[in-house]
C-alpha cells in the first residue's frame, strides 16, 4: 500500500492515473469503442455503466493491454502503455468471466501473480493470500481445487488473485454479478472499504446502476462504444447530457415538443421558455419530482390529468396519468399519509418546477 | 454415485469392452500364453517354459536396446514436433491455424508403404536431396550415408507419425481456455511462463497420448527398418517377424514382443512419473 501512495504523492496532481484519447477499436465492420476520452484522477473509483454489448468489456480489454486500439492512446500515470501488453503494465483484472487457473488450487491461483513478481518471501506470500481470501471470505477453499467452485466462488477467487497484486489500477469487469443479493452487497461494501484502506484507481465495469452509484465517485454512462456522460452520480441523475443517459439510468417521464424562437410547446397547454435552435425536442423530469397539486410560486409548471393507474411499492407510491392529449406522465409519492387511496378516474392537478426538467434536442447527439 | 449410475455406465461401457477384448485382449492374450510354449518339431508342444523369454534378453539384448532407443528418440522428436506445430494451429490466427490443421489432417493420406518409399527415393543415390546438391556444386558425387541407417529410419518413421500425434496434442490445446492464459499475462507472466505454467500442464495427457502413440508404433514397426535401415542395428520388429515368418518359431517371436512391450511400459511408466513432477503446479513455494 506504501507502493501505490508514494507513485501518487510525488505526481502532479494535474496527472491522471489514467488517461484515454480518442480510442478506437473494430471489429470488422462493428465499431465496439468509439471515440472514448477519459480522464480517471489518482484514487479515483470509477463506474463505467451500459447495456449489454455496448463496448464496456472492450474498452477495459484496450485499458488492461489485452487488445490493441485501432486509434488514440492509453496513458498510465503519464506513461504511454498503448503498445505495451498486459504483463508489462501496472493495472490487474477481475475477468468477466473469472479465468481461474483450472489445474491449480485455490491458494495456487491467488499466489501466482506474487510468485511471477519474485519480491516476497514463500512466508509473506502465504500471509498475503490468506489476507486476499479472508477479504473474499474464502478462506475455507484455500486448498479447494479452483474447479470444484461454484460460479460465485470462483469469481471471489478471481477477485482475491488480482487484490492481492495490490495494482495500481485495478480493473474490474462485472465482478459481484455472480454472487446473491446479500454476498453481493458484503462485497460492495469489502470493495468501498479496500478502495479505501489500500487506495489505487478503481474501473468497474457494471449494468446494475445501483452497484455504479453505491460504489463510484464518477459514473461513465455508454451506449453504442461511445461514452455519453462522464461525471459525478448525482450529476448523471439529476443533469444527464443526452436522453440515452436520462431514460437508462432511473425512471424518466420523456415528453416530445417543438421549440420555435425560444420556447418549447409542450401539450397540454404548456409552454417552457428554452434556447437552441428551432426543432423537435424532448424533455425529461423524474417521477419523484413531479408533485400533487396547482404550483402557485410561478417557476413551475401545473398541468390537469387523469390518474389511470396507482401501485404501492413499499416506501412509494406509483401514480401513472394521463394528460388532456393522452400522453402519460408517471410520478411517484411518499405514501403520506399512509394508506392513501385516490380514485382511479380522478382528476387531478400536477407540477413540477421548471428548474428540475432537462430539454434534450431530438436528433442532436 | 447410487447403483442405478454405476448400472447405467457399465452398460454403457459394455460395447467398448467387448470390442476391446475382441480386437486387442483376445489376440494378445493368445500369443502371452503362446511365448510361454515351445516347439518341438515345427509344432507348438504344449509345455510351459520360461525359456523363450531367457532367450530373447541372452540373443537379442542389443536389438532390444537400440529399437527401444531409436523409438524413445523418435517419440520425443515426434511430441515436440507435433506441441510445435499444434501450438502454431491452437494459437496463430484463426483461419492460418485452421489451414495448418487441414494440412496436417491431408498429410494423412498416403499409407505407410507409399511413404517409406518416398523416402528411399528422395535420399537415394539419384535422389532429389543428392541430385539437387550435385546440381548447386555442393557434392562432387552422390552422398550414399543418406540411405540405409538410423538416420532415414528415424526421418521417415518422424514424418510418418507426426500427423498422428499432433491430433491429441492440438485437442487437448483446444481444451486450453484464452481467458486464464489472459490472466497470467495479466498477473506478469512472459510468454514463456504462461507457457510452462499454464499452457503445458494443461495438454500433459495429448502430450503423453502422442508419445505413447508414437513410441508403441515405432517399437513393433518391422517395415521402416527393412526398407530403409541399415544391417549393422536391426531393430527388434524385423527379428519378431522372423521368428512368426520362415523360422516359424512363434513362441520366441511371442517372447520377444512381449518383452518389447515390457520395455515400451517401464519407458511410458517413467515418462509419465517425471512429466507429471515436471509439470505439477508447486505448491505454495
Ligand atoms: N472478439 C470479438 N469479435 C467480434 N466482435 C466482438 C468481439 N468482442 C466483442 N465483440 C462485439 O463488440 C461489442 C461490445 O462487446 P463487449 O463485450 O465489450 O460488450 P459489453 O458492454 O461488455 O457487454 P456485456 O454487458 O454483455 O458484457 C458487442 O457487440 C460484441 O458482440
Ligand atoms: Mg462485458
Amino acid at each position: 500500500m506504501s507502493y501505490v501512495a508514494a507513485m501518487t504523492e510525488f505526481q502532479p496532481l494535474t496527472t491522471p492515473a489514467v488517461r484515454l484519447s480518442a480510442l478506437r477499436l473494430s471489429f470488422g465492420a462493428h465499431l465496439a469503442v468509439d471515440d472514448v476520452s477519459l480522464d480517471i484522477l489518482p484514487g479515483d473509483f470509477v463506474a463505467i455503466l451500459g447495456p449489454s454489448g455496448c463496448g464496456k468489456t472492450t474498452l477495459l480489454r484496450l485499458l488492461g493491454g489485452f487488445l490493441t486500439p485501432d486509434q488514440g492512446t492509453i496513458e498510465i500515470d503519464g506513461a504511454d502503455v498503448t503498445s505495451q501488453g498486459p504483463e508489462r503494465r501496472p493495472t490487474n483484472t477481475v475477468f468477466q468471466g473469472y479465468g481461474l487457473f483450472p489445474h491449480m488450487t485455490v491458494r495456487q491461483n491467488v499466489s501466482y501473480g506474487l510468485k511471477i513478481a519474485g519480491r516476497s518471501t514463500p512466508a509473506e506470500i502465504r500471509d498475503q493470500v490468506d489476507q486476499a481470501l479472508g477479504l473474499v471470505r474464502m478462506n475455507d477453499f484455500a486448498e479447494r481445487n479452483s474447479r470444484a467452485l461454484s460460479g460465485g466462488q470462483q469469481q471471489r477467487v478471481a477477485l482475491a488473485r488480482a487484490l492481492v497484486m495490490r495494482p495500481h489500477v485495478l480493473l474490474l469487469d462485472e465482478s459481484l454479478a455472480a454472487l446473491d443479493l446479500k454476498l453481493r452487497h458484503q462485497m460492495q461494501d469489502e470493495l468501498r472499504r479496500i478502495h479505501r484502506e489500500i487506495g489505487g484507481t478503481f474501473v468497474f465495469v457494471t449494468h446494475d446502476q445501483n452497484e455504479a452509484f453505491f460504489l463510484a465517485n464518477k459514473v461513465a454512462v455508454m451506449n453504442k462504444g461511445r461514452i455519453e456522460q462522464f461525471a459525478a452520480p448525482s450529476d448523471i441523475y439529476h443533469r444527464p447530457s443526452t436522453r440515452f443517459v436520462a431514460t437508462f439510468v432511473g425512471e424518466a417521464n420523456v415528453i416530445e415538443g417543438r421549440r420555435e424562437n425560444g420556447t418549447v410547446m409542450i401539450g397540454d397547454g404548456q409552454f417552457l421558455a428554452s434556447s437552441g435552435p428551432d426543432g423537435p425536442v424532448e424533455i425529461m423530469i423524474r417521477p419523484e419530482d413531479i408533485r400533487l397539486g396547482k404550483d402557485v410560486s410561478g417557476a413551475a409548471m401545473t398541468l390537469r390529468a387523469t390518474l389511470i393507474d396507482q401501485v404501492f411499492q413499499g416506501s412509494f407510491l406509483k401514480l401513472t396519468f394521463a394528460g388532456e392529449s393522452g400522453r402519460h406522465y408517471v410520478a411517484t409519492l411518499n405514501d403520506e399519509p399512509r394508506g392513501t387511496a385516490r380514485a382511479l378516474g380522478e382528476k387531478l392537478d400536477l407540477s413540477w418546477d421548471i428548474g428540475r426538467m432537462r430539454v434534450f434536442d431530438k436528433g442532436a447527439a | 454415485m447410487t447403483t442405478d449410475t454405476a448400472k447405467t455406465s457399465l452398460g454403457l461401457a459394455l460395447p467398448a469392452l467387448g470390442l476391446n477384448a475382441f480386437l486387442f485382449i483376445l489376440p494378445l492374450g493368445y500369443f502371452f500364453v503362446v511365448s510361454f510354449l515351445q516347439v518341438k518339431a515345427y509344432q507348438i508342444a504344449l509345455s510351459p517354459t520360461f525359456g523363450n523369454y531367457a532367450r530373447a534378453l541372452r540373443e537379442y539384448p542389443d536389438a532390444l536396446l537400440s529399437t527401444l532407443g531409436l523409438a524413445f528418440i523418435v517419440a520425443i522428436l515426434v511430441t515436440l514436433l507435433g506441441l510445435a506445430y499444434a501450438l502454431a494451429c491452437r494459437f496463430l490466427k484463426e483461419s492460418w491455424g485452421n489451414l495448418l490443421l487441414a494440412i496436417a489432417l491431408i498429410t494423412l493420406f498416403g499409407g505407410y508403404l507409399a511413404k517409406l518409399y518416398a523416402w528411399r527415393t528422395i535420399l537415394g543415390g539419384n535422389g532429389i536431396v543428392n541430385s539437387g546438391l550435385m546440381e548447386l556444386g555442393l557434392i562432387g558425387e552422390p552422398i550414399t550415408a543418406l540411405l540405409y541407417n538410423d538416420f532415414a529410419v528415424i526421418l521417415a518413421l518422424t514424418h510418418y507419425t507426426l500427423p498422428l500425434a499432433i491430433l491429441p496434442i492440438y485437442g487437448a490445446l483446444k481444451a486450453v481456455d484464452d481467458l486464464p492464459i489472459a490472466a497470467a499475462r495479466d498477473l506478469g507472466a512472459s510468454g514463456w511462463r504462461v507457457f510452462c505454467d499454464i499452457v503445458l500442464p494443461q495438454c500433459a495427457q495429448g502430450l503423453f497420448s502422442a508419445f505413447a502413440l508414437t513410441l508403441l508404433f515405432v517399437a513393433g514397426d518391422a517395415i521402416a527398418p527393412r526398407l530403409l535401415g541399415g544391417t549393422s542395428s536391426t531393430m527388434i520388429g524385423v527379428f519378431i517377424q522372423n521368428q512368426f515368418g520362415f523360422r516359424v518359431n512363434a513362441p520366441l517371436g511371442s517372447a520377444l514382443a512381449f518383452t518389447m512391450i515390457a520395455g515400451s511400459a517401464l519407458i511410458l511408466i517413467a515418462v509419465a512419473f517425471l512429466g507429471n513432477r515436471a509439470l505439477r503446479p508447486r505448491s505454495a513455494l
